[in-house]
């Protein structure tokens, strides 16, 4: 489905109110006056507003539930405004504090990103049950694994706060750094539970179309989102097992782990994902 | 209306003379009393803090005290000699009493500039005068807005953020580390002054335990028993790392007690668990390259005093913009004072004259049958404009006369020379 002109000034709007968001966050977390903070999250539902607004007209427009799930727009415009949703959240509580900072440039850049997916073919299934769960499974767990790697990358600037022995504008305005260590395990576990399953369910879905023929099968077998997918998968799987049961993997180097993991399940949704020929 | 602030603070009286015009909350309490049997007709709030004594009050134009009244009171009130502590005194009136009051509240006249606990002493102070009838509708106004300043002071300027004592950063440190600070166990090692005002403060907020070690035992002992906690012995030095989260180091050791290589393998005995080490020592007692461990934050007391340092620096660039704020609060606090104290009689002055130059246009208006309509319009436009003239210069006085504060009195004068108190009873 087209852009019309309404929605696209819409969602250019939000993807500019992001930027300015995503600054501002990080300016609040330098001067955190009240008038600013209040202003700050006032804007960010607005911008979640904005996009559900523009998902909704969408849907009704396409007169299925299931279109905004086929649409590589929409898509994407779903999982902006989700990392929007939870950087508002994160703006109210006080044990997440300034994770609005590093979750609303992530969200500003899928925003922008959902432009490059208009007029892209629609997503192919066979199942439709197979591939709602499989679509919803992913964005949560690309939810939940986004928001691990956000909470690695305050960790860590935090980390280097500290070791530099200088007073800091972000102490006091971030939460302490054992929080960012549990946050960010928690998100990265949930969100490793939600993608094995989002894979799993991708699995069933595939198998249907995979079935009938042999050159398809093979494609989807080197297919490089496919294999980026399992690389990914595999990748937070160990990160997990060594967080858990290998101290040396705490602290500082689970936060690297899953930034790192982060950054790379971001690579493959915005570059992997449009070299890929199969999925 | 008048406002008069007499008082002393830690930049005028030494110890000794503000212990002598301290209040607490009962004797407060009497002054009060007394203060209003004595003089009925004037509102009163006495701010009495470690750092100070003032006594704000708000009076009629011609009604008690003066100034000596006053200090006589508060002599009489604290059984001292006036002569003891009246050099020491500083008085303010009417605008400067106000913005006075605003730098206080707001924390810019304070010891430690930017600390917050002046505010809540006032409010306290402002509800001991409620509780006794010596706060009125003035005083109220008056201290109201000054908490208003406060809070718009503190918000703009950030004033208050950064501590300014080692305890305080040291904690902040333990804070940007860890959750919470109830389930943590703080080790003291040694015994020094400096660990132990540190301890102290790490104390008051509550951890799970605290431990003290030293060399010497009895001493560690001696200390433990001050401060109610722990002593253990310095041979499980190895152990108590292992369980401590906090540690703060401050013997009088001449070398090093903690090097890298004592505590290459604590970061894998913790697994992993951070810990904050603080070393109050000089020399120190923690090498440098234990910091560079994996999960150990070291800070030494040059660290932590650069800090401080730090935030006195930043607290010292926001005064100016405080005190902007206060001259701009406390400028539209006296026009709005002046505007009220003053408004009704200019009201009153306006409408006289105009009532007598309408009376005199009626009077001229069947003697001028042969002019134009255009010509009896532009007499009347004179007449108004030669009224409104007139009145320039007084109500322009009038209204200065009120920002300063002395608006009551110009207004009585006013009344009375144009005889519009005459008005009113006829």
């Amino acid at each position: 489905m087209a852009l019309p002109a309404e929605q696209l000034v819409l969602t250019v709007a939000a993807a500019v109110m992001l930027g300015a968001a995503s600054s501002g966050a990080a300016h609040r977390a330098k001067y955190p006056h009240d008038k600013s903070s209040w202003l700050l999250q006032m804007w960010t539902v607005a911008i979640v507003i904005i996009n559900a607004y523009v998902l909704t007209v969408r849907t009704v427009a396409a007169e299925d539930v299931r279109h905004v799930l086929t649409n590589r727009f929409d898509v994407t415009l779903v999982f902006a405004t989700t990392l929007t949703a939870v950087a508002a959240c994160a703006q109210h509580l006080s044990r997440i504090r300034g994770l609005d900072g590093f979750l609303l440039p992530v969200a500003a850049l899928f925003q922008v990103f959902a432009f490059v997916q208009v007029g892209e073919p629609l997503l192919r299934y066979d199942t439709a049950t197979w591939f709602v769960v499989h679509q919803l499974s992913l964005i949560a767990a690309g939810t939940f694994l986004v928001c691990g790697g956000a909470g690695g990358a305050v960790y860590l600037v935090l980390w280097r706060a500290l070791r530099r022995k200088q007073p800091s504008p972000l102490f006091g305005h971030l939460a302490p750094l054992q929080a960012w260590e549990r946050f960010s395990r928690w998100n990265l576990v949930i969100g490793f539970v939600l993608l094995s399953f989002g894979i799993l369910t991708g699995i069933c879905e595939a198998t249907q179309s995979v079935r009938a023929e042999q050159a398809t099968r093979q494609a989807w077998l080197t297919d490089a989102f496919i294999v980026g997918s399992f690389i990914v998968w595999g990748l937070y799987g160990a990160a997990i097992a060594a967080s858990v049961f290998v101290p040396r993997f705490r602290g500082r180097r689970a936060a690297q782990l899953a930034l790192g993991t982060g950054a790379l399940l971001v690579f493959i949704l915005l570059v992997v994902e449009k070299v890929s020929k199969v999925h | 209306m008048r406002t008069f602030v007499i008082g002393c603070n830690h930049k005028t009286a030494t110890v000794d003379v503000r212990e002598k015009l301290a209040f607490d909350d009962r004797r407060c309490a009497e002054a009060l009393t007394a203060f209003h049997e004595a003089f009925p007709k004037a509102e009163t709030v006495i701010l009495s803090t470690c750092n100070r004594t003032e006594l704000y009050l708000t009076r009629p134009l011609q009604a008690p005290p003066r100034l000596h009244e006053a200090i006589e009171f508060l002599a009489r009130q604290q059984g001292v000699d006036s002569r003891e502590f009246a050099s020491s005194l500083y008085f303010h009136e009417d605008s400067e009493a106000i913005r006075h009051l605003f730098r206080v509240v707001s924390s810019l006249d304070s010891m430690v500039i930017g600390e917050s606990q002046i505010l809540g002493q006032a409010k306290h102070a402002l509800e001991l005068a409620r509780g006794q009838q010596t706060a009125g509708a003035q005083i109220e106004a008056l201290f109201q807005h000054a908490f208003g300043v406060a809070k718009q002071v503190h918000t703009q300027t950030q004033i208050s953020s950064g501590h300014v004592s080692v305890g305080s950063v040291a904690l902040d440190f333990s804070r940007q580390i860890f959750s919470r600070f109830d389930d943590k166990v703080v080790l003291m090692i040694g015994a020094g002054k400096m660990g132990e005002l540190t301890l102290r403060h790490l104390r008051d907020h509550q951890p799970r335990r605290v431990l003290v070690t030293n060399r010497t035992s009895a001493r560690a002992q001696e200390v433990a028993q001050r401060l109610s906690v722990e002593a253990r012995p310095y041979e499980s030095l190895g152990d108590l790392l292992v369980e401590a989260d906090v540690v703060l180091t401050c013997t009088g050791a001449a070398e090093p007690i903690l090097t890298a290589r004592d505590c290459a393998d604590l970061p894998r005995r913790r697994k992993y668990r951070p810990l904050l080490m603080i070393d109050m020592a000089v020399p120190r007692d923690i090498e440098d390259s234990v910091g560079e461990l994996e999960g150990l934050f070291v800070y030494n007391i040059d660290d932590l005093q650069r800090i401080t340092e730090r935030h006195w620096e930043e607290r010292r660039s926001k005064i100016s913009e405080g005190e902007r704020i206060v001259q701009e609060r406390a400028a539209a606090f006296l026009l709005e004072r002046g505007r009220r104290d003053v408004g009704p009689v200019v009201t009153e002055l306006r409408e006289h004259f105009h009532a007598i130059a309408e009376g005199e246009l009626q009077w001229l208006a069947p003697k001028l049958r042969d002019a134009s309509p255009r010509e009896r319009e532009l007499i009347e436009q004179m007449v108004r404009r030669l009224v409104n003239k007139i009145l320039h210069e007084p109500v322009q006085t009038l209204n200065e006369k009120g920002v300063e504060g002395r608006g009551q009195i110009y207004a009585e004068t006013a009344r009375r020379l144009f005889g519009l108190d005459a008005e009113e009873r006829e």
